[in-house]
């Protein structure tokens, strides 16, 4: 694992379990180009938003009983991409708008969520 | 039947009003049409006696009036329909005056004409108050038109018997009126039992329908917590599932060999397994940090002495058990391969209370002596970073991990959330 570098993509991870958000990290990282930084709860989520800037989020949708969706409406609306996941195996708890996001369910495949994050992050223009 | 189709019968059968009130104001109007015929034909008589025998007997003219009179005044009388008894009786005594004041005229008159007349105008009108039976109405005209044929039959033949014709006026009539009265009532009372069971069969049908409808939401809030159930189990699984998967990628990571693999990863998903095994014994309300740390840390012992506990009571929230369980073990883990529990000598304290007044914050404290002498660790494996990070991350507690040389000591600050 390399640390970040300038050219690296900024990912932000929202995922209440430490094990799991620090494997995400540790995965994502991993796979080259991409620096990660990890926040468990939607307070610590919209800190992290005003504090840095993420060109991509990998959302938790049920943050320890807590709703994302606020969050990924804020994301949604400043038009920063990102990818949902979820324990329930649905998107029957996310609005509408939300469900053109794609969603991944635990226990997540490295491989396609990788991609995904690339094919989002490929499209834009670095910020 | 559906729920809504039997409220609505129950609405129509409400509807439909009150038979017995129906009976009465039937009753009444039948009372009244009586009373203006008796009245009428009353009338006629006493014109037609007035225009044959201007002058005579006025004592005739005189009964003649005061039966009219009696018959209006009846009619005036007869108003409420809910005023059943007094109804009766009023028309009863139109009925019997009319029939005494029929009698009075045929002896006063001394011949048969009028009362036959009258006799005649009253079996109709009899008729006409038996609301009822058809049967009833044509026997009464049948029998009484025929008393009064054979009265006056028998009176023809003999002038001598004339008071043969007023009883046979008044008898028949007034045994009829008394029958008919009689008659009247049975029906009224057959109608208010009838009227009184179908109100007990339709407080039955509805009490009936009540049950029916608090079982039906009984039954809809039991399925919508299973459906809430199973959704949180799933929920559960899936994401206890990540959690495996997640150790599973970094035991991986930090091991050199198969076999240590294999020993980390299975001691760390028992401890998770013994944990939740723990916690759903107890539905989820949290567990004695006593019994949570002989859960994660028993299995390292080498004897009794080995770990000595003193956590006077403290409960922990299942939400704050299984990220402490997950560090507790990692402590454990680490001390049985590289620290006091790696031999038989070593000996760990945990020691824990509870301080703060505002804010409570839960400290622990794991202290570790009699081992092998201790070295800060040069490279942070997975184990030490879950002890380091896991707790500031997901409760925004403290951890402070020191290495002096006679064993590691590690002290956690946790909050506890307000209840």
């Amino acid at each position: 694992m390399t640390a970040g570098s300038q050219g690296d993509t900024r990912v932000l991870i929202v995922e209440d379990s430490f094990v799991v958000a620090d494997t995400l990290r540790y995965l994502i990282d991993g796979s080259g180009g991409f620096v990660s930084v990890i926040v468990p709860t939607i307070e610590k989520a919209f800190e992290a938003l005003a504090a840095d800037a993420f060109d991509i989020a990998v959302l938790d949708v049920n943050l320890g009983g807590t709703s994302i969706v606020p969050f990924a409406q804020h994301l949604h609306a400043r038009g920063v991409p990102f990818v949902f996941l979820t324990g329930y195996g649905d998107d029957k708890l996310l609005p509408e708008p939300l469900r053109i996001h794609p969603l991944f369910t635990k226990p997540v495949e490295t491989e396609p969520l990788v991609r995904t994050l690339r094919a989002l992050t490929a499209r834009r223009p670095r910020a | 039947m559906s729920r809504s189709e039997t409220r609505q019968a129950i609405e129509r059968s409400d509807a439909s009003g009150d038979p017995i009130a129906e009976v009465d104001r039937l009753l009444l109007d039948r009372a009244r049409l009586g009373l203006r015929l008796i009245l009428a034909g009353v009338a006629i008589v006493f014109a037609g006696w007035i225009a044959m025998h201007r002058g005579e007997r006025p004592l005739i003219s005189v009964v003649h009036v005061l039966n009219m009179l009696v018959v209006a005044g009846a009619l005036r009388l007869l108003h409420d329909p809910a005023r059943w008894t007094f109804n009766h009786v009023v028309g009863f005594v139109a009925y019997a005056v009319t029939i005494v004041a029929t009698g009075v005229e045929g002896i006063l008159a001394g011949d048969a004409t009028t009362p036959l007349l009258i006799l005649v105008g009253m079996a109709v009108i009899s008729a006409t108050m038996v609301p009822w039976s058809p049967w009833w109405q044509l026997a009464s005209v049948i029998v009484t038109i025929t008393t009064a044929v054979l009265t006056v039959a028998t009176v023809v033949g003999s002038p001598r018997l004339f008071w043969l014709q007023n009883v046979g006026a008044i008898a028949p009539t007034l045994v009829a009126t008394v029958f008919m009265s009689h008659a009247l009532n049975r029906q009224r009372a057959a109608v208010a039992r009838a009227d009184r069971e179908r109100r007990s069969r339709e407080e039955g049908l509805r009490e009936a329908n009540r049950k029916l409808e608090r079982e039906i939401e009984e039954h809809r809030k039991t399925e919508a917590a299973l459906r809430f159930a199973v959704l949180e189990l799933d929920h559960r699984v899936k994401n206890t599932l990540a959690v495996v998967q997640s150790v599973a990628e970094h035991t991986l990571r930090s091991s050199v060999s198969m076999r240590e693999f294999g020993a980390a990863f299975s001691g760390r998903i028992q401890a998770l397994a013994r944990i939740h095994t723990a916690l759903a014994g107890r539905r989820w309300k949290g567990l004695p940090l006593t019994d949570l740390i002989e859960l994660v840390v028993g299995p390292y012992r080498h004897h009794a002495g080995s770990v000595s506990i003193d956590c006077n009571g403290i409960l922990v929230s299942s939400e704050l058990v299984r990220v402490l369980g997950m560090v507790l073990h990692e402590l454990a883990t680490n001390a049985a391969k590289y620290g006091a529990l790696s031999n038989e000598r070593g000996h760990v304290t945990v020691s824990s209370r509870v301080d703060g007044e505002g804010a409570p914050r839960l400290r622990i404290s794991w202290s570790e002596s009699d081992g092998p002498c201790v070295n800060e660790p040069t490279r942070r494996g997975f184990g030490m970073r879950l002890i380091e990070e896991a707790i500031a991350y997901e409760v925004e507690g403290r951890v402070t991990l020191l290495f002096p040389v006679q064993g590691l000591h590690c002290e956690l600050e946790i909050p506890i959330p307000p209840p």
